[in-house]
């Protein structure tokens, strides 16, 4: 007993000495909550790598007001207690000015309270449940998109184009995922369709045979899949093995074509559509030459890992915090929460500035897999 | 003790102590096995007599002293290979394999045979000592009746072709006829192989009936020990453990 | 709707199977041993991963992987079993619950450092094209996942009910000092039981790894189904993990076809509740069975 203690002691004096000794009384600190273990591990880490060269790029240029800026980055593993352990460690260990995450939608509505009571803002970066800026905290501010939004958006394709007249979806049993749901359920119905069958499954689900043994005998012409990267994946994987290709399929909420195309095999993702945000082969008008920039800095940098829009979105994430901090001309969670209001930032995402609920509109496009490769289909705005 | 009885001598403990934790059981304990000797070991409830066989048969430690068997020291040595130099012991309440068939139960006792082609003959010995054991074989050894379990539980021990064997209240819970099946059943055995036997009993008259030497074990101490014949006659042990 | 209960029947058996695979593993370890293994979703993890590198890096066919992967995680059991365990005989059931926590987290950060948390899939030497069986689909990479299952469970029985190290065993489960005293290295017993149940675990990690998808974090929901099954089951029952990995299968997938998929999960809770009330021993009763 005594010989744990004796280690605790030495580690946590580590720990401190690490903290204090890392020199960075100069550094301004930007917390991070990301997933970087567990099911949505992968997505995370890609946060936190666009969030990394977004750091590098910034302090080469100088930093901000004068001095370096440091990620602080914490594993929420998409949990909502976890996220809410990370931010408290952030806010109170770290003192951080401001936080970028919690990727999830539900781990976010977790995060929330905890920023609020701390009178500290947070930059959410991919959790999309509508309830994240409705009814909006001042704390919060979103850059990526929300399924209210998408679902408005996909409302003139949905049927009309892509003729999803007999919709079922797949979605993840959180909040994310019902928020989804609800949405384009309203796009599909608006527009005389008609959602089949609703089949929601626990996130790190992998079996979803019987699920699509129901939907294959539902008469659905279509399946929405709303889910992690893996998840919907596997659900493509599925799909074929079950022999349901006749049915279209579309992954929402830009999940990379290539992880699907890796993950799920060339013959099983064929055909399948994909809603995207940020992606590589589709950069917005005008943005062209900027976004190759980037992909080649993240190449270098990630060799063995395809640029996705997590990476987009905590890229522009940091710029926009450091934007917001330049403005604020203080590392201080009021000035820096007055100061993103009136931030503008042209990033690779979208044209960042936040309407009256804190809530920016990236953009958004539907594309098409064939023989492995993404086909733009359609520009969302 | 006397140079040529040393020679002898099978099995050696010197000065055991020994407990289950803080509790002290055994307190300078020693006793003499020689070869082809039937040594009794007579002892209330409680005295400590099954926690000795458990330690000469390694399933437990001594705190300290030593024993030794065949002249050299096993005290430290695994039950499994005292059980391979010829240790058997027949434990108490018999603690067959209840799940197996008196066949398993009983081909697991061979289970240390280095030379596996023994094993039917010793099986041939068994079923000819309890032949309700060879028409029982495929049963189930816990639906077996008490006297049948004992028989197995002493069948099941003598597959390992022991050169000591250690009993353990035989007769406990056993109708006397079953009781005297199984003690013809030993003294054949004791007859017919060169073997030594340590019996464990409460039944004084049954235990200094079998044995040539005996000792009595009180509260983990050795009190008295000597002939068995002498001992039958000691006034002190009529008194207080045949009730004359 | 006949033809659907059937699909989603067999949908249940395949899963089921691999269930089962790992649960034996588990409760034999739990039976014998009276160890809770926390580690069991990582050899599943492991046997996985392995499979992964021999298959996609050093481009070994695909069943010999499976073999190898098996033997290797059967290898890490054995050291694991040899070095941390077997210190702690005789000590109660927390510690060596804390053991195999401590060793279960340990492993899944090594897998998440050495393979990353991106999640990998086991390149397959055949098409996944499903296969149409009258109203029935299947693939390949399913139906070799069953009949390799039922071929390692019927192994591993034939191993318990009929090989004298399997009778030594069950004497071990049954009355392990009886079997100390018949000469049966109980220490070999235990290390051999817990490799095997390593191996199990591998096997199913493996197979289930070939039809979805292979990650760091994936022993942990099929520890928590092992677990399932196991209580269903009765703890150390053998018959009874089997059964119980069948029927959790099956009514998973009846209860994700006919009631709710969102569910699915909370039926194995549901399962487990009801036993506890009713059954606390398992569906099969004696708790004492190998
Ligand atoms: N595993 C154990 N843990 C703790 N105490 C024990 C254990 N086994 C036996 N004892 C205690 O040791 C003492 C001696 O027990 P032991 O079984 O050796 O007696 P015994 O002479 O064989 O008695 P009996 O004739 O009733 O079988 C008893 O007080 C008993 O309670
Ligand atoms: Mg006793």
């Amino acid at each position: 007993m005594k010989g744990m203690i004796g280690i605790v002691v030495i580690v946590f004096s580590l720990v401190v000495l690490g903290c204090g000794s890392a020199g960075a009384q100069e550094a301004i600190k930007i917390g991070i909550i990301e997933p970087l273990t567990g099911p949505a591990a992968y997505d995370g880490q890609s946060v936190v790598e666009g969030a990394r060269l977004a750091e590098e790029e910034i302090n080469a240029r100088g930093g901000v007001l004068g001095k370096q800026i440091r990620l602080v980055v914490e594993d929420g593993k998409a949990d909502p207690a976890e996220s809410v352990n990370a931010a408290e460690k952030l806010l109170v260990r770290d003192q951080v000015p401001v936080i970028m995450g919690a990727w999830a939608s539900s781990a976010t509505l977790a995060v929330m309270p905890v920023m609020k009571k701390n009178a500290t803002p947070l930059l959410v970066e991919t959790a999309t449940s509508l309830k994240v800026t409705d009814p909006p905290s001042e704390w919060v501010y979103r850059i990526c998109s929300n399924s209210a939004i998408d679902g408005q958006l996909m409302e003139k394709y949905l049927v009309p184009t892509l003729g999803f007249k007999k919709a079922a979806f797949m979605a993840a049993n959180n909040d994310f995922g019902r928020a989804v749901v609800t949405f384009w359920s309203e796009a599909v119905k608006k527009k005389g369709g008609t959602v089949v069958l609703t089949e929601y499954h626990a996130p790190g689900e992998i079996n979803f045979a019987p699920s699509l043994t129901k939907i294959s005998t539902s008469g659905a012409d279509s399946i929405i899949i709303t889910s992690d990267i893996q998840t919907a994946s596997n659900i493509i994987k599925q799909t074929y093995e079950m022999g349901l290709t006749k049915i279209k399929r579309l992954v929402t909420n830009g999940i990379p074509s290539e992880a699907i195309v890796k993950l799920a095999g060339v013959e099983a993702s064929e055909g399948v559509l994909v809603h995207n945000y940020w992606v590589p082969f589709a950069p917005p008008k005008g943005q062209e030459a900027k976004n190759k920039q980037f992909m080649d800095k993240y190449t270098a940098k990630y060799p063995n890992k395809p640029v996705d829009k997590y990476a987009a979105f905590g890229y522009d994430g940091i710029r926009v915090i450091a934007q917001a901090i330049v403005t604020a001309r203080a590392a201080d969670p009021v000035k820096i929460k007055e100061a993103l209001k009136k931030t503008k930032v042209d990033g690779l995402t979208g044209n960042i500035q936040f309407d009256d609920k804190n809530q920016a509109r990236p953009y958004s496009s539907v594309s098409r897999i064939e023989k492995g490769k993404p086909k733009l289909v359609v520009r969302l705005n | 003790m006397t140079e040529p009885r040393e020679k002898l001598e099978l099995l050696t403990v010197r000065d055991l102590d020994a407990g289950y934790g803080d509790a002290q059981i055994l307190w300078g304990v020693s006793l003499g096995i020689a070869q082809g000797e039937i040594v009794g070991l007579l002892g209330g409830n409680g005295a400590g007599k099954t926690t000795l066989l458990n330690i000469i048969s390694g399933l437990n430690s001594p705190k300290t002293g030593s024993i030794h068997y065949l002249g050299e020291e096993i005290t430290h040595v695994n039950t499994y290979n005292r059980v391979r130099s010829g240790i058997t012991q027949i434990p108490e309440g018999r603690q067959l394999f209840p799940g197996l068939t008196v066949r398993q139960n009983l081909l697991l006792g061979s289970f240390s045979l280095a030379d596996k082609s023994r094993v039917p003959e010793e099986l041939d010995f068994v079923f000819d000592l309890f032949p309700i054991l060879s028409e029982r074989q495929k049963q189930l050894a816990g639906t077996l009746s008490g006297g049948e379990q004992q028989m197995c539980a002493l069948g099941r021990g003598l597959m390992s072709n022991p050169k000591l064997i250690l009993v353990d209240e035989l007769s406990l819970g056993l109708a006397p006829v079953a009781v005297e099946r199984i003690v013809e059943a030993l003294k054949k055995v004791y007859r017919e192989k060169s073997l030594s036997i340590l019996v464990v009993e409460q039944d004084v008259h049954l235990c200094l009936e079998l044995s040539t030497t005996a000792y009595v074990l009180e509260t983990g101490h050795i009190v008295k020990q000597g002939p068995s014949e002498e001992l039958a006659k000691d006034p002190q042990i009529r008194k207080s453990y045949l009730g004359i | 709707m006949l033809t659907e209960v059937l699909q989603q029947v067999i949908n249940g058996l395949v899963m089921g199977s691999t269930y089962a695979l790992t649960a034996v593993g588990l409760t034999m370890i739990f039976g014998m041993m009276r160890v809770v293994n926390f580690t069991h979703g990582e050899f599943y993890m492991l046997g996985g991963f392995f499979a992964f590198q021999l298959t996609a890096s050093l481009h070994l066919n695909y069943y010999v992987s499976v073999v190898v992967a098996i033997l290797a995680v059967m290898a890490v059991g054995f050291v694991c079993e040899r070095v941390l365990l077997a210190p702690l005989r005789g000590k109660s059931i927390d510690t060596t619950v804390l053991v195999t926590i401590g060793l279960s987290i340990f492993l899944q950060n090594l897998a998440l450092l050495w393979w990353g948390p991106t999640p990998k899939s086991i390149p397959l030497p055949f098409s996944n094209t499903p296969l149409q069986w009258g109203p029935v689909v299947l693939t390949w990479s399913r139906i070799l996942a069953v009949s390799i299952t039922f071929g390692l469970i019927v192994l591993v029985h034939l191993l318990i009910q009929k090989s004298l190290l399997g009778k030594a065993m069950r004497a071990t489960f049954q009355e392990k000092d009886a079997a100390l005293l018949a000469g049966v290295d109980v220490e070999r017993i235990y290390a051999f039981t817990f490799t095997l149940g390593a191996g199990l675990a591998a096997g199913a990690g493996v197979l289930l790894g070939s039809i979805f998808l292979i990650y760091p974090s994936m022993g942990n929901i099929a520890i928590l189904k092992a677990f399932i099954v196991v209580i269903l089951g009765g703890m150390g029952n053998f018959i009874g993990a089997i059964c119980g990995g069948l029927i959790l299968g099956v009514t998973e997938g009846l209860g994700a076809g006919f009631v709710s998929s969102g569910y699915k999960d909370a039926i194995g809770f549901v399962l487990v509740i009801l036993i506890l009330m009713f059954r606390p021993s398992g569906l099969f009763g004696k708790a004492r069975r190998l």
